[in-house]
Protein backbone atom coordinates (compact mmCIF):
# COMPACT_ATOMS: atom_id res chain seq x y z
CA UNK A 1 0.00 0.00 0.00
CA UNK A 2 1.28 3.46 -0.92
CA UNK A 3 0.20 6.50 1.07
CA UNK A 4 -0.26 9.56 -1.16
CA UNK A 5 -0.73 13.06 0.27
CA UNK A 6 -1.90 15.72 -2.16
CA UNK A 7 -2.89 19.39 -2.17
CA UNK A 8 -3.15 22.18 -4.73
CA UNK A 9 -3.88 25.90 -4.88
CA UNK A 10 -1.95 26.99 -1.83
CA UNK A 11 -1.21 30.35 -3.54
CA UNK A 12 1.73 31.46 -1.40
CA UNK A 13 2.91 35.05 -1.69
CA UNK A 14 6.01 36.85 -0.47
CA UNK A 15 5.68 37.14 3.31
CA UNK A 16 3.78 33.88 3.67
CA UNK A 17 6.87 32.05 4.93
CA UNK A 18 6.01 29.57 7.64
CA UNK A 19 2.24 29.67 7.09
CA UNK A 20 2.04 26.09 5.75
CA UNK A 21 4.96 24.31 7.30
CA UNK A 22 3.51 23.37 10.70
CA UNK A 23 0.80 21.14 9.20
CA UNK A 24 3.44 19.13 7.30
CA UNK A 25 6.01 18.57 10.04
CA UNK A 26 4.80 15.03 10.77
CA UNK A 27 3.84 14.27 7.17
CA UNK A 28 6.32 11.40 6.97
CA UNK A 29 4.32 9.55 9.64
CA UNK A 30 1.21 9.60 7.44
CA UNK A 31 2.39 9.65 3.82
CA UNK A 32 5.09 8.26 1.54
CA UNK A 33 4.91 11.10 -1.00
CA UNK A 34 3.43 14.60 -1.30
CA UNK A 35 1.91 15.74 -4.59
CA UNK A 36 1.40 19.45 -5.27
CA UNK A 37 -1.27 20.09 -7.91
CA UNK A 38 -0.23 23.56 -9.08
CA UNK A 39 -0.99 27.19 -8.16
CA UNK A 40 1.70 27.04 -5.55
CA UNK A 41 2.41 30.78 -5.93
CA UNK A 42 0.14 33.78 -6.28
CA UNK A 43 1.79 35.57 -9.22
CA UNK A 44 4.37 33.08 -10.47
CA UNK A 45 7.43 35.05 -9.36
CA UNK A 46 10.82 33.65 -8.39
CA UNK A 47 10.52 35.30 -4.97
CA UNK A 48 7.25 33.45 -4.34
CA UNK A 49 8.76 30.20 -5.59
CA UNK A 50 11.45 30.59 -2.91
CA UNK A 51 8.71 30.80 -0.27
CA UNK A 52 7.12 27.61 -1.65
CA UNK A 53 10.48 25.85 -1.80
CA UNK A 54 11.26 26.67 1.82
CA UNK A 55 7.81 25.50 3.00
CA UNK A 56 8.16 22.09 1.36
CA UNK A 57 11.91 21.40 1.63
CA UNK A 58 13.21 18.53 3.76
CA UNK A 59 9.83 17.06 4.73
CA UNK A 60 11.28 13.56 4.78
CA UNK A 61 9.16 12.37 1.82
CA UNK A 62 9.56 13.06 -1.91
CA UNK A 63 7.61 16.09 -3.12
CA UNK A 64 6.37 16.07 -6.72
CA UNK A 65 4.61 19.06 -8.30
CA UNK A 66 3.12 20.50 -11.45
CA UNK A 67 2.74 24.24 -12.01
CA UNK A 68 -0.64 25.96 -12.34
CA UNK A 69 -1.87 29.04 -14.19
CA UNK A 70 -0.87 31.36 -11.32
CA UNK A 71 2.65 29.92 -11.48
CA UNK A 72 2.75 31.03 -15.15
CA UNK A 73 1.39 34.55 -14.55
CA UNK A 74 4.84 36.12 -14.11
CA UNK A 75 5.98 34.76 -17.46
CA UNK A 76 8.92 32.89 -15.94
CA UNK A 77 7.73 29.31 -15.34
CA UNK A 78 11.18 27.91 -16.07
CA UNK A 79 12.76 30.08 -13.39
CA UNK A 80 9.98 29.15 -10.95
CA UNK A 81 10.58 25.49 -11.77
CA UNK A 82 14.32 25.93 -11.25
CA UNK A 83 13.85 27.39 -7.77
CA UNK A 84 11.49 24.59 -6.75
CA UNK A 85 13.87 21.94 -8.08
CA UNK A 86 16.76 23.51 -6.14
CA UNK A 87 14.65 23.02 -3.01
CA UNK A 88 14.27 19.32 -3.78
CA UNK A 89 10.81 19.44 -5.38
CA UNK A 90 10.43 17.40 -8.58
CA UNK A 91 8.45 19.47 -11.09
CA UNK A 92 6.71 17.51 -13.86
CA UNK A 93 5.86 19.07 -17.22
CA UNK A 94 5.32 16.37 -19.78
CA UNK A 95 7.56 14.15 -17.73
CA UNK A 96 7.21 11.28 -15.31
CA UNK A 97 9.04 9.94 -12.30
CA UNK A 98 9.09 6.54 -10.59
CA UNK A 99 9.60 6.56 -6.82
CA UNK A 100 10.77 3.46 -4.97
CA UNK A 101 8.60 3.72 -1.85
CA UNK A 102 8.16 1.30 1.07
CA UNK A 103 4.82 0.14 -0.37
CA UNK A 104 6.11 -0.35 -3.91
CA UNK A 105 7.04 1.66 -6.95
CA UNK A 106 4.85 4.70 -7.59
CA UNK A 107 4.86 6.23 -11.06
CA UNK A 108 3.71 9.83 -11.44
CA UNK A 109 3.13 11.45 -14.82
CA UNK A 110 2.40 15.15 -14.81
CA UNK A 111 1.58 18.24 -16.82
CA UNK A 112 -0.20 21.49 -16.06
CA UNK A 113 -3.11 20.74 -18.38
CA UNK A 114 -5.36 23.48 -19.76
CA UNK A 115 -8.97 24.41 -20.42
CA UNK A 116 -10.96 23.60 -23.52
CA UNK A 117 -14.04 22.06 -22.00
CA UNK A 118 -15.81 18.74 -21.84
CA UNK A 119 -17.49 16.39 -24.26
CA UNK A 120 -20.20 18.07 -26.32
CA UNK A 121 -19.38 21.47 -24.83
CA UNK A 122 -15.79 21.96 -25.82
CA UNK A 123 -13.96 24.47 -27.96
CA UNK A 124 -13.19 23.42 -31.53
CA UNK A 125 -10.09 24.01 -33.60
CA UNK A 126 -11.98 26.31 -35.93
CA UNK A 127 -12.21 29.97 -36.85
CA UNK A 128 -9.95 32.73 -35.68
CA UNK A 129 -6.26 32.16 -34.88
CA UNK A 130 -6.93 33.03 -31.22
CA UNK A 131 -9.49 30.22 -30.97
CA UNK A 132 -7.18 27.79 -32.69
CA UNK A 133 -4.37 28.78 -30.31
CA UNK A 134 -6.64 28.11 -27.32
CA UNK A 135 -7.54 24.65 -28.59
CA UNK A 136 -3.94 23.93 -29.60
CA UNK A 137 -2.82 24.71 -26.04
CA UNK A 138 -5.34 22.18 -24.68
CA UNK A 139 -4.18 19.57 -27.17
CA UNK A 140 -0.51 20.26 -26.42
CA UNK A 141 -1.05 19.87 -22.67
CA UNK A 142 -2.91 16.58 -23.15
CA UNK A 143 -0.03 15.33 -25.31
CA UNK A 144 2.39 16.36 -22.54
CA UNK A 145 0.39 14.40 -19.97
CA UNK A 146 0.36 11.37 -22.24
CA UNK A 147 4.11 11.70 -22.64
CA UNK A 148 4.58 11.95 -18.88
CA UNK A 149 2.47 8.86 -18.26
CA UNK A 150 4.19 6.80 -20.94
CA UNK A 151 6.45 3.90 -20.02
CA UNK A 152 6.24 4.24 -16.23
CA UNK A 153 7.36 0.89 -14.77
CA UNK A 154 5.49 0.98 -11.47
CA UNK A 155 3.01 -0.85 -9.25
CA UNK A 156 0.71 2.16 -9.15
CA UNK A 157 0.45 5.21 -11.40
CA UNK A 158 -0.89 8.68 -10.59
CA UNK A 159 -1.70 11.35 -13.18
CA UNK A 160 -0.96 14.81 -11.73
CA UNK A 161 -2.37 17.97 -13.35
CA UNK A 162 -3.53 21.42 -12.31
CA UNK A 163 -6.54 21.60 -14.65
CA UNK A 164 -9.32 19.03 -14.29
CA UNK A 165 -9.70 15.97 -16.50
CA UNK A 166 -13.29 15.47 -15.33
CA UNK A 167 -16.45 17.51 -15.15
CA UNK A 168 -17.47 15.54 -12.02
CA UNK A 169 -15.00 17.35 -9.78
CA UNK A 170 -16.20 20.75 -11.05
CA UNK A 171 -19.61 20.31 -9.42
CA UNK A 172 -20.20 23.59 -7.58
CA UNK A 173 -18.52 25.71 -10.25
CA UNK A 174 -20.75 27.61 -12.70
CA UNK A 175 -21.13 25.50 -15.87
CA UNK A 176 -20.31 28.59 -17.93
CA UNK A 177 -16.68 28.51 -16.80
CA UNK A 178 -16.05 24.76 -17.19
CA UNK A 179 -14.12 25.36 -20.45
CA UNK A 180 -11.63 27.40 -18.40
CA UNK A 181 -11.29 24.74 -15.71
CA UNK A 182 -10.31 21.62 -17.60
CA UNK A 183 -10.43 19.43 -20.65
CA UNK A 184 -11.76 15.99 -21.50
CA UNK A 185 -8.58 15.50 -23.53
CA UNK A 186 -6.72 14.97 -20.25
CA UNK A 187 -9.15 12.20 -19.24
CA UNK A 188 -8.87 10.61 -22.66
CA UNK A 189 -5.15 10.15 -22.22
CA UNK A 190 -5.58 9.01 -18.59
CA UNK A 191 -8.05 6.35 -19.78
CA UNK A 192 -5.65 5.41 -22.57
CA UNK A 193 -2.97 4.32 -20.10
CA UNK A 194 -2.95 2.38 -16.85
CA UNK A 195 -3.65 5.07 -14.26
CA UNK A 196 -4.88 4.31 -10.71
CA UNK A 197 -5.63 7.85 -9.58
CA UNK A 198 -5.88 11.30 -11.20
CA UNK A 199 -5.10 14.31 -9.00
CA UNK A 200 -5.85 17.93 -9.92
CA UNK A 201 -6.61 21.35 -8.42
CA UNK A 202 -7.73 24.69 -9.95
CA UNK A 203 -11.47 24.45 -9.29
CA UNK A 204 -11.83 26.12 -5.88
CA UNK A 205 -15.61 25.72 -5.76
CA UNK A 206 -15.61 22.19 -7.12
CA UNK A 207 -15.96 18.80 -5.48
CA UNK A 208 -13.30 16.35 -4.31
CA UNK A 209 -14.46 13.10 -5.89
CA UNK A 210 -15.19 12.08 -9.46
CA UNK A 211 -14.26 9.54 -12.11
CA UNK A 212 -13.18 9.55 -15.71
CA UNK A 213 -15.32 7.93 -18.40
CA UNK A 214 -13.08 4.87 -18.01
CA UNK A 215 -13.69 4.71 -14.23
CA UNK A 216 -10.38 6.08 -12.95
CA UNK A 217 -10.87 7.93 -9.64
CA UNK A 218 -10.33 11.70 -10.01
CA UNK A 219 -9.68 13.83 -6.94
CA UNK A 220 -9.81 17.63 -6.85
CA UNK A 221 -7.36 18.54 -4.07
CA UNK A 222 -7.62 22.35 -4.37
CA UNK A 223 -7.19 23.45 -0.76
CA UNK A 224 -10.48 25.40 -0.64
CA UNK A 225 -12.20 22.13 -1.66
CA UNK A 226 -10.52 19.69 0.73
CA UNK A 227 -10.34 22.29 3.57
CA UNK A 228 -7.29 20.50 4.98
CA UNK A 229 -3.54 20.89 4.64
CA UNK A 230 -3.62 17.88 2.31
CA UNK A 231 -5.80 14.94 1.37
CA UNK A 232 -4.60 11.38 1.98
CA UNK A 233 -5.15 8.45 -0.36
CA UNK A 234 -4.03 4.87 0.25
CA UNK A 235 -3.31 3.22 -3.08
CA UNK A 236 -3.48 -0.56 -3.23
CA UNK A 237 -5.34 -0.95 0.06
CA UNK A 238 -8.14 -2.54 -1.95
CA UNK A 239 -6.66 -5.38 -3.92
CA UNK A 240 -7.40 -5.32 -7.60
CA UNK A 241 -6.19 -7.71 -10.32
CA UNK A 242 -2.58 -8.69 -10.81
CA UNK A 243 -0.28 -5.85 -9.81
CA UNK B 1 -29.97 58.25 -3.59
CA UNK B 2 -27.35 55.85 -4.78
CA UNK B 3 -27.20 53.92 -8.00
CA UNK B 4 -26.95 50.16 -7.64
CA UNK B 5 -23.99 48.72 -9.56
CA UNK B 6 -24.80 47.35 -12.98
CA UNK B 7 -23.65 43.89 -13.98
CA UNK B 8 -20.90 45.63 -15.94
CA UNK B 9 -19.65 47.18 -12.71
CA UNK B 10 -19.59 43.71 -11.12
CA UNK B 11 -17.73 42.33 -14.15
CA UNK B 12 -15.14 45.09 -13.74
CA UNK B 13 -14.82 44.18 -10.07
CA UNK B 14 -14.27 40.51 -10.90
CA UNK B 15 -11.60 41.51 -13.42
CA UNK B 16 -9.92 43.75 -10.83
CA UNK B 17 -9.88 40.92 -8.27
CA UNK B 18 -8.03 38.75 -10.78
CA UNK B 19 -5.75 41.37 -12.32
CA UNK B 20 -4.82 43.65 -9.41
CA UNK B 21 -1.36 42.64 -8.27
CA UNK B 22 -2.42 42.85 -4.62
CA UNK B 23 -5.25 40.35 -5.03
CA UNK B 24 -4.74 37.98 -8.02
CA UNK B 25 -7.91 36.14 -6.96
CA UNK B 26 -9.91 34.29 -9.62
CA UNK B 27 -12.11 32.19 -7.38
CA UNK B 28 -14.12 34.65 -5.27
CA UNK B 29 -17.80 35.51 -5.62
CA UNK B 30 -19.30 38.97 -5.48
CA UNK B 31 -23.06 39.38 -5.24
CA UNK B 32 -25.45 42.23 -4.58
CA UNK B 33 -28.15 41.19 -2.13
CA UNK B 34 -30.52 43.43 -0.21
CA UNK B 35 -28.68 46.58 -1.24
CA UNK B 36 -25.27 45.40 0.00
CA UNK B 37 -22.32 43.88 -1.77
CA UNK B 38 -21.37 40.46 -0.43
CA UNK B 39 -17.91 38.99 -0.90
CA UNK B 40 -17.71 35.20 -0.59
CA UNK B 41 -15.01 32.56 -0.81
CA UNK B 42 -12.02 31.40 1.17
CA UNK B 43 -8.57 32.94 1.59
CA UNK B 44 -5.36 31.96 3.33
CA UNK B 45 -5.10 34.66 6.00
CA UNK B 46 -6.77 37.59 7.79
CA UNK B 47 -4.37 39.88 5.95
CA UNK B 48 -5.55 38.54 2.58
CA UNK B 49 -9.16 39.04 3.67
CA UNK B 50 -8.40 42.68 4.55
CA UNK B 51 -6.47 43.43 1.34
CA UNK B 52 -9.20 41.94 -0.85
CA UNK B 53 -11.90 43.71 1.14
CA UNK B 54 -10.15 47.05 0.53
CA UNK B 55 -10.10 46.52 -3.22
CA UNK B 56 -13.78 45.65 -3.22
CA UNK B 57 -14.57 48.79 -1.16
CA UNK B 58 -12.93 50.91 -3.86
CA UNK B 59 -15.33 49.44 -6.46
CA UNK B 60 -18.43 49.42 -4.28
CA UNK B 61 -19.55 53.03 -4.71
CA UNK B 62 -22.23 53.78 -2.14
CA UNK B 63 -22.96 50.15 -1.33
CA UNK B 64 -22.07 48.60 1.99
CA UNK B 65 -19.52 45.83 1.61
CA UNK B 66 -20.06 42.68 3.67
CA UNK B 67 -16.79 40.81 3.71
CA UNK B 68 -17.90 37.21 4.25
CA UNK B 69 -14.57 35.73 3.16
CA UNK B 70 -13.61 32.72 5.25
CA UNK B 71 -10.02 32.38 6.42
CA UNK B 72 -8.67 28.87 5.88
CA UNK B 73 -6.96 27.14 8.79
CA UNK B 74 -5.91 23.95 7.08
CA UNK B 75 -4.81 21.18 9.40
CA UNK B 76 -3.46 17.73 8.66
CA UNK B 77 -6.22 15.22 7.84
CA UNK B 78 -7.30 12.65 10.39
CA UNK B 79 -8.22 9.92 7.92
CA UNK B 80 -7.28 8.56 4.50
CA UNK B 81 -9.42 7.38 1.63
CA UNK B 82 -8.78 3.74 0.69
CA UNK B 83 -8.41 3.29 -3.06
Amino acid sequence: MIRVAAVGDIHLGVGDNGTCRAAYEDLRDHADVLLLAGDLTRHGSVAEARVVGAEFADLGVPVVAVLGNHDHHGGEPQEVTGVLQECGITVLDGTGVVLDLPGGRLGIGGAKGFGGGFVGRSAANFGEPEMKAFVAAAQREAALLEQGLGELEAHHVVALTHYSPSVDTLAGEPAEIHPFLGSYLLAECIDGTSVDLAIHGHAHHGTECGRTEGGVPVRNVARPVIRKAYALYHLGSREKGAA
Amino acid sequence: MHQPPTEYDLAALHAALAEDEHTAELGLEVQVRGGALYLRGSVASEERKTVIGRLVERHAGDLDVRNDLVVEHPEAPTEAEQL
